[in-house]
């Protein structure tokens, strides 16, 4: 159940933010989206519009609030499993409840709320979704989304961050079937996260090699992965020296991409905007360093041997 | 003379020199029913992309034991865009238990299954002797997107239709009487979403939709709107398109997708589009009699005599097999009660300005009387309606079934046997609900072959060849 953000600036009479701090995070999100642009059906702007805040721990971001539910750490499912049960007016206990941190009045007024809304939005950060219970949690939280449309229009939306991590998630899709974690090691994609995700992959120290475009693994991952990366020739493609490149066998530094290099970013529902450089750079952008890589690889002989062109079965 | 770009790959004559231009294929047995060449056993030619009666020299393929046909179209079709890509997203489970693609120096990777990913969806096409897709719905703020998905299909030629019927600006220029203003904007869209014909769904039901409401009823205003009709939006659409001069006319979609009873709804439709050209998507989903589910029977008789009479008018059958898929659509409100009725996954993407895609994956069961009843209304109307250039095979990959299951649509057309051990499934309630087992034709390639007759010259007819 999700939109794009146009449809939120132009209806959603209802906001909810869900383990995020947008204030910080997204700063633009708020005037460019979803709190403050009056439309057509929201005249008056942020008037038109009420916004929840569901986090932890008082952040800038409650000042822009209207509501502010301080949920109990790691009862975020707990939480939304209550409201489930209150919009379908199933009972609940006190004790239940109490667990999540919050009172009896405060949630009757959020399930009141988002019933009377027109148009509800759940926007969900890594509050929500990388903590204790991660995709349950999300799961739950669209699972909620869902079942308001039974009583109004309601869509759910993750705040994503760092660049273009949708449009990566996007292209992996449709030429793979799956948005990542995927191992290619037998000639056709299969997917595992927890198995083959990077970080996996890398902890167990699985691959012999490491391409790195547009990202920096040395900053975030664990020790162990990292560890790795300095043992096995890595590559890495970025415009800037980072953690990663420092310790990678091989740095080419890139064009910028959207500032000298041409292309499209996903933005994070989904829409693809074209990237129109204002800057020349010095720099190959990181295509044409892929392509003419590619364009040696296929010059060697055909490591691969003999295969089927297609399995009916998957092994 | 074809459209550039219609001739597959490697075709163009400046691409080819010297013997490369042409090619010889012997001893094939052809099949090509505007020609009325029924069977017979011949050679061949072919000369810069066009057949001549002999040549010289070029590449000979022995096609001794094989079927030469012309190629296939597939006129309404989700294979590239946000909605596909989504439902990719949703049906990781399907992905493990297809079939996979192995890559090659010269092939890419892929699954088929549901929901196939692109190069894999060029594959399965190509294997099957279909050259062109028409990807049936591009809202125009993601087109970008479906194009770059487009492009990652290899082997068959592709075409996109851009969705238009709940575009806000054009329901308020309508609402306004702006009709020419309404029409240029028609016009920009087809070029800014590079499409090649415009797609109508469920028109003013969609914008309803935004608001968690639909459109049932051709002749009552659309939510948010005093004069704007269902029916009106239709049939706007339908004149600007043929003022346009567009080769594909309007792309529609009905109201009142899959409700029982909706055989009135598209019965109404089709009278207000006399007059103008039009393309009727899935019709199978539209011919629905009964007040309720229990009630359900099949009314296709009734539209294949309209649809008969009326020869302004192509369709494609929109038809149901049996077994696991995905169904995508723009019909918002309609999959919003798909999910309540089956309880599985649901996805729903809205669009600004126009449009919203739903995604649920369903399973038609021979045991479920609606399921078995859609089942015998496909194959009902691609028997029943005589003039087998006007309607289409199609079963709306992914909503009826996958696409790569079309040769089992083709036996059960071909073969009055075959279609009876498969009715033996269904359910006994099914009698006096379906007039299938009444039907004894069967097709032939020789005249049912599913060619769109704007775009293709007959006597171009490319080499095209199934095992």
């Amino acid at each position: 159940m999700t939109c794009t953000l146009g449809e939120v600036k132009n209806r959603a009479d209802f906001i909810v933010y869900w383990g995020g701090n947008p204030a910080e995070c997204h700063p633009r999100h708020f005037t460019k989206y979803a709190l403050m642009p009056k439309s057509q059906f929201l005249p008056r702007g942020r008037k038109d519009r009420t916004m929840v805040l569901v986090d932890i721990r008082e952040t800038k971001s409650v000042k822009a609030s209207d509501v502010f539910l301080q949920v109990r750490p790691g009862k975020d499912f707990e939480l939304i499993t209550v409201l489930r049960a209150m919009i379908k007016d199933q009972p609940i206990s006190e004790a239940q409840i109490a667990e999540t941190g919050l009172s009896v009045e405060q949630l009757q007024d959020f399930v009141a709320r988002m019933k009377a809304a027109r148009f509800g939005v759940f926007f969900f950060g890594m509050g929500l979704s990388m903590t204790r219970g991660k995709h349950m949690n999300s799961a739950a939280l669209l699972t909620l989304a869902a079942e308001m449309n039974a009583f109004t229009k309601f869509v759910a939306m993750p705040m994503r961050g760092h660049g273009n991590v949708t449009g990566a998630d996007v292209i992996m899709r449709w030429q793979t079937g799956y948005p990542f974690g995927i191992s290619f090691n037998r000639g056709y994609p299969r997917y595992n996260p927890g198995e083959f995700s990077t970080v996996d992959v890398l902890v167990r120290g699985d691959t012999d090699c490491a391409f790195i475009i547009g990202a920096d693994p040395g900053a975030t991952m664990p020790k162990p992965a990292i560890e790795h990366l300095k043992r096995v020739p890595t590559i890495v493609l970025d415009p800037h020296v980072t953690h990663t490149s420092k310790m990678a066998r091989v740095h080419i530094t890139t064009a910028p991409a959207g500032i000298s290099a041409p292309g499209t970013a996903y933005r994070m529902d989904e829409i693809p905007l074209p990237l129109r450089p204002a800057l020349e750079s010095p720099y190959p952008s990181d295509e044409e360093v892929v392509r003419r890589i590619k364009e040696t690889i296929l010059k060697k002989p055909d490591w691969m041997g003999e295969r089927p062109q297609m399995l009916t079965t998957q092994v | 003379m074809r459209p550039r770009g219609c001739v597959p790959r490697g075709w163009q004559s400046e691409n080819l020199k010297g013997p490369d231009r042409m090619l010889r294929i012997t001893g094939g047995t052809v099949y090509d029913p505007a020609n009325g060449i029924n069977g017979e056993v011949r050679d061949l030619d072919v000369e810069d992309g066009k057949f001549v009666s002999s040549v010289t020299g070029g590449r000979t393929i022995d096609a001794t034991g094989l079927v030469i046909f012309p190629e296939g179209v597939d006129v309404h079709t989700h294979v590239a865009g946000g909605s596909i890509n989504f439902a990719r997203a949703m049906t990781p489970e399907d992905h493990r238990r297809t079939q996979a693609f192995i890559r090659s120096q010269t092939r890419r990777s892929g699954l088929g299954g549901m929901a196939p990913t692109t190069f894999a969806t060029g594959y399965l096409y190509a294997g099957m002797g279909f050259t062109t897709v028409n990807e049936a719905a591009v809202p125009v703020l993601s087109a970008p997107h479906t194009h770059e998905e487009i492009a990652d299909i290899p082997i068959v030629d592709k075409s996109c239709l851009v969705l238009m019927a709940n575009n806000e600006i054009m329901l308020d220029l309508l609402e306004a009487g702006e009709y020419e203003r309404a029409k240029r904007m028609v016009a920009w869209h087809v070029w800014a979403a590079k499409a090649y014909g415009v797609k109508a769904v469920n028109p003013g039901g969609v914008a309803a939709w935004k608001w968690g409401k639909d459109a049932k009823q051709r002749s009552e205003p659309v939510e948010g709107y005093k004069n704007t009709t269902p029916g009106s939006i239709a049939a706007s659409l339908a004149k600007i398109i043929d003022e346009l001069g567009l080769p594909h006319p309007i792309h529609l979609h009905c109201n009142n997708l899959g409700a029982p009873g909706n055989v009135s709804t598209t019965l109404e439709t089709m009278k207000h589009l006399e007059g103008h050209r039009a393309h009727l998507a899935h019709l199978q989903y539209h011919a629905c009699g009964g007040d309720d589910w229990h009630a359900m029977k099949f009314e296709a008789a009734q539209l294949a005599e309209y649809f008969n009479a009326h020869p302004n008018m192509t369709t494609d059958a929109g038809a149901v097999l049996f077994g696991d898929t995905v169904t995508i659509t723009a019909d918002g409100p309609w999959q919003h009660l798909l999910y309540k009725l089956t309880g599985r996954k649901w996805g729903n993407l809205d669009v600004e300005n126009e449009t919203g895609c739903g995604i649920v994956p369903s399973s038609y069961r021979p045991s479920n009387l609606v399921n078995a009843v859609q089942w015998a209304t496909g194959l009902e109307l691609l028997l029943l309606i005589d003039d087998a250039w006007r309607v289409f095979l199609s079963t709306d990959h992914p909503n009826g079934a996958c696409f790569w299951r079309y040769p089992e649509i083709i036996q059960l057309l071909m073969c009055a046997d075959y279609r009876k051990e498969c009715m033996a499934q269904l359910p006994p309630e099914i009698k006096n609900r379906i007039t299938l087992p009444e039907i004894d034709r069967e097709c032939m390639s020789f005249e049912n072959c599913p060619v769109e007759m704007e775009r293709i010259e007959r006597a171009e007819i490319q080499q095209c060849i199934a095992a």
